[in-house]
């Protein structure tokens, strides 16, 4: 059976114009997905070979299988008997599941966070302070005839991005496509993306904020007496600054390379009241490349739950957030928590040491579709059923627009129908154990 | 290219270079993860991921070829990579996100919520060390607190 | 002493620390605000948090000595303080307290007087818009000193801030008014958003005064070279004077030791 329209539960791109072909429950053929998003289609359908398919309890060194009756309470216990118990995760999972993880970290007076706060949780830091112009990625097909990718890589981080949205789309007043667009990209080096742009800035390490400052002061009119500012020779600044003022509608896509380097969430607050600046003279809008389909989706879940986009503690029985302090990085690095709850996500390849050596000595669960570090490191795996795909999602894409997959496929075991079920049981397990 | 006895004189001289780290995303690496086979297909996920994309001037500086292998240190500690030449500009090495370069990235956020992913000053130099396989390096914090809990 | 302590007018309670939980406390009820017209027992009732429970001081503390009727008379000691405590001091109007180590998070948050005393580091969140009073801390200090909080662009409005030894980054964010001295050397980001006030460092590894609109920031250390978006000036005495942040049109000034 052919199934159109469905969506790549992968990246910030949340390609949602997939076909594939289901013969006796399994993926005989994908088109549209790029090689990444194939890979994942490919783990579903090939019988799932990597898939986890039974619960698993490691005690004492010994892994062996578990029921899922035994693996839910022990879930439960976990997450009842200790004193600083975080739920994290989320990112390429349903906004159904992040609604129970919510209500599981309220009931167990833990925390909640997710890849948001340690990815683009510095943008949304920025965006709460200056406020953001942005808009959706149909627009920038349809409208933008400038694109900056500003310390992202799309070509390898969203391989369907240039493509789909930004530089290649025929768009309604965009109708040559390419030709009709300037192309920028601003990195410390040359990567795959910069490559291809018709203007790469090379920019010093760490030093993209004096950079913004400088398009700031030109833009405001002011001069420069420097000749070099942030390893960019003035000239090419003076030229970028030009170019921003005088495009149509021009679109600024920002990557973790403003975020993870020095200045970080200064970095997004700087480059967002030059976006000010600009708009001034014209329309130029800024959207964030969100690394996972739904990391956007745990944000939103969780502001209308909480008012607050990720890093909540339910200590206090209400919400409190303050990143820095809350955050998971900074939490496991001190040794802070107690017990962890991962769904969707890896940190013990993700993280640095200092919070892998922690997670290490802590109790972990982990609902995961395959073996990863952190599996390897858990002391209970419970199987995953991938959203998206054998289970309907909701889910934002990277520009916050919310969308939906469909249901497809069958999860390879019967127990649960979604891991927003299987939160749901766990859920119920700990009601059970107040009363 | 540097004659052999040459780049064995700079091995000996144990040469280091302090350069920037970048670490982010690579397709070869997203295609792996995705499809599972972070542990189950092991040597692609180490392949994929072990790699450091150095600039071509500083490779002849340490005296190490395409596929010869680097120990990047920080205070962290330490991790055995694959070097290879690439675009990057001098001073600047790029390595795949992931559980080996992570092993020498700081945590310190700056109260950000966000670790020293991209920006670290860190020292490379050549070296005759063998990269670790995955299940070594989640071994090595197993047994870590295991050691800890005699 | 950077102060004197008028110690024989004020009523003393001490709360030696008996045990910090793993947990850490969050003691938000530490202030003289909420000791003074108590009774000792009452004080010793006082709710404190440790993780999810709530527990009385008298739980993780030894409580002796004598409140005081008012606030402005109401001196509290803290002995054997390490960085778990957090909240210390939270929005206290008068009187003083002095901690005996080390303290985490969030000290003299929204306090509008009275003086607090650490001898030895502090965390992060210090005096977070403080408009009166004044925290001196003898060893180091984290980050957000005199700051606004999270989503506030106005930070501290009054009061003072003296830390002896060096600081994190984020120093000042939104400063309005009063005073912040740093005699070690701070990491980066001082003084953002600054528009009035003054802060006083013996040196700074990183940026300083971003999106600065009025204010001072003096810099005791002649090898510091002002960032492009600061113009030259002029000379005041001993100090070099720049202006801006020149990209927010601000009159901001640095001054760098000639």
């Amino acid at each position: 059976m052919i199934h159109r329209e469905v969506t790549c539960p992968v990246c910030g791109c949340g390609c949602d114009d997939i076909t594939v072909k289901v013969d006796g429950g399994k993926i005989s053929d994908i088109r549209g997905a790029c090689l990444v998003g194939r890979a994942k289609f490919i783990e579903v359908s090939e019988g799932g070979k990597h898939r986890i398919r039974k619960p698993l309890m490691r005690k004492n060194g010994n892994v062996k299988e578990v029921s899922w009756d035994k693996a839910l309470d022990e879930a439960a216990e976990i997450l009842t008997s200790t004193k600083k118990p975080l739920i994290y995760g989320f990112s390429e999972n349903s906004c159904e599941a992040v609604k129970i993880g919510v209500d599981i970290a309220e009931e167990i007076g833990g925390f909640i966070d997710s890849q948001s706060s340690h990815c683009h949780g510095p943008t949304i830091l920025g965006e709460q302070m200056v406020g953001i112009p942005s808009c959706t990625l149909g627009m920038v097909a349809n409208y933008a005839d400038l694109i900056v990718y500003w310390g992202a890589n799309p070509v390898d981080s969203h391989p369907r991005h240039l493509s789909r949205f930004s530089v290649y789309p025929r768009g309604l007043y965009r109708p040559e496509g390419r030709r009709d667009r300037k192309f920028i990209v601003i990195d410390t080096r040359k990567t795959c993306t910069g490559k291809i742009a018709s203007t790469f800035i090379q920019v010093e390490p760490n030093k993209d904020f004096e950079l913004i400052s400088a398009l700031r002061i030109l833009v405001e009119g002011g001069e420069l007496e420097e000749s070099e500012i942030a390893g960019v020779p003035v000239k090419e600044i003076k030229k970028l600054a030009k170019t921003l003022t005088t495009c149509e509608y021009g679109v600024v896509f920002v990557g973790l390379g403003l975020t993870h380097s020095e200045g970080k969430w200064n970095n997004i607050d700087n480059l967002l009241n030059l976006v000010r600046s600009v708009n001034k003279h014209t329309r130029l809008s800024v959207v964030a490349m969100r690394g996972h389909y739904n990391v956007a989706g745990f944000n939103e879940v969780l502001t209308w739950r909480t008012g607050y986009p990720f890093s909540v503690d339910f200590q206090r029985g209400y919400p409190r957030y303050n990143p820095g302090e809350n955050s998971i990085i900074d939490m496991l690095a001190k040794g802070e928590i107690d017990a962890m709850l991962s769904i969707s996500a890896d940190p013990a390849s993700h993280f640095p040491k200092k919070c892998v050596q922690h997670l290490a000595k802590i109790p972990l669960i982990s609902i995961e579709l395959a073996r990863t570090p952190t599996t390897e490191l858990s002391d209970l795996v419970i199987p995953g059923v991938v959203a998206g795909m054998e289970s309907p999602a909701s889910y934002y894409r990277m520009d916050n627009v919310p969308l939906i997959a469909k249901k497809f496929l069958d999860p390879p075991f019967s127990q649960t129908s979604s891991d927003e079920e299987t939160l749901k049981m766990i859920y119920q397990r700990i009601l059970d154990k107040g009363k | 290219m540097i004659p052999e006895g040459l780049q064995d004189y700079r091995l000996f001289l144990g040469l280091d270079l302090k350069v920037v780290l970048d670490t982010g995303s690579s397709t070869r690496q997203g295609k792996v993860m995705r499809s599972g086979g972070k542990i189950t297909e092991g040597e692609e996920y180490k392949r994929a991921s072990t790699v450091c994309y150095m600039n071509v001037g500083d490779m002849s500086f340490l005296g190490v070829f395409n596929g010869d292998n680097v120990e990047l240190s920080s205070e962290e500690g330490s991790v055995v990579l694959s070097a290879e030449a690439s675009s990057s500009p001098a001073g600047v090495v790029f390595v795949p996100k992931g559980p080996w370069i992570n092993s020498i990235i700081s945590s310190e956020t700056s109260q950000s919520g966000s670790p020293r992913f991209k920006g670290m000053t860190i020292s490379v130099s050549a070296s005759k060390g063998k990269v670790k396989s995955v299940d070594e390096l989640i071994g090595r914090y197993r047994k870590a607190v295991r050691k800890n809990e005699k | 002493m950077p102060f004197k302590l008028w110690g024989e007018l004020m009523n003393e309670v001490t709360l030696k620390v008996k045990e910090v939980p793993e947990t850490g406390l969050e003691v938000e009820n530490i202030t003289p605000d909420a000791f003074a017209g108590m009774d000792v027992k009452d004080v010793s009732e006082l709710i404190i948090h440790a993780g999810k429970k709530k527990v009385g001081i008298s739980d993780f503390f030894r409580v002796s000595g004598k409140t005081a009727k008012t606030a402005s008379k109401q001196k509290i000691t803290i002995e054997g303080s390490n960085t778990l405590l957090k909240r210390i001091g939270e929005g206290m109007s008068g009187g003083e307290i002095k901690v005996l180590g080390d303290v985490g998070y969030h000290l003299g948050e929204y306090m509008t007087g009275g003086k607090i005393h650490v001898s030895g580091n502090a965390g992060s969140w210090i005096g977070t818009c403080m408009s009166g009073g004044e925290i001196v801390i003898e060893g180091n200090a984290g980050s957000y000193i005199g700051a606004s909080s999270r989503g506030l662009r106005e930070g501290m409005s009054g009061g003072r801030i003296l830390v002896l030894n060096d600081v994190g980054t984020e120093i000042g964010v939104g400063l309005m008014d009063g005073e912040i001295i740093v005699e070690g050397a701070a990491s980066s980001f001082v003084g953002s958003y600054m528009s009035g006030g003054v802060i006083r460092l013996s040196g700074i590894s990183g940026r300083i005064g971003y999106a600065m609109r009025a204010g001072v920031i003096e810099v005791l250390d002649k090898s510091f070279k002002a960032p492009f978006y600061f113009k030259q000036t002029g000379e005041e005495g001993e100090f070099q004077i720049f202006e801006g942040d020149v990209s927010f049109k601000g009159r901001g000034r640095i001054k760098v030791l000639r």
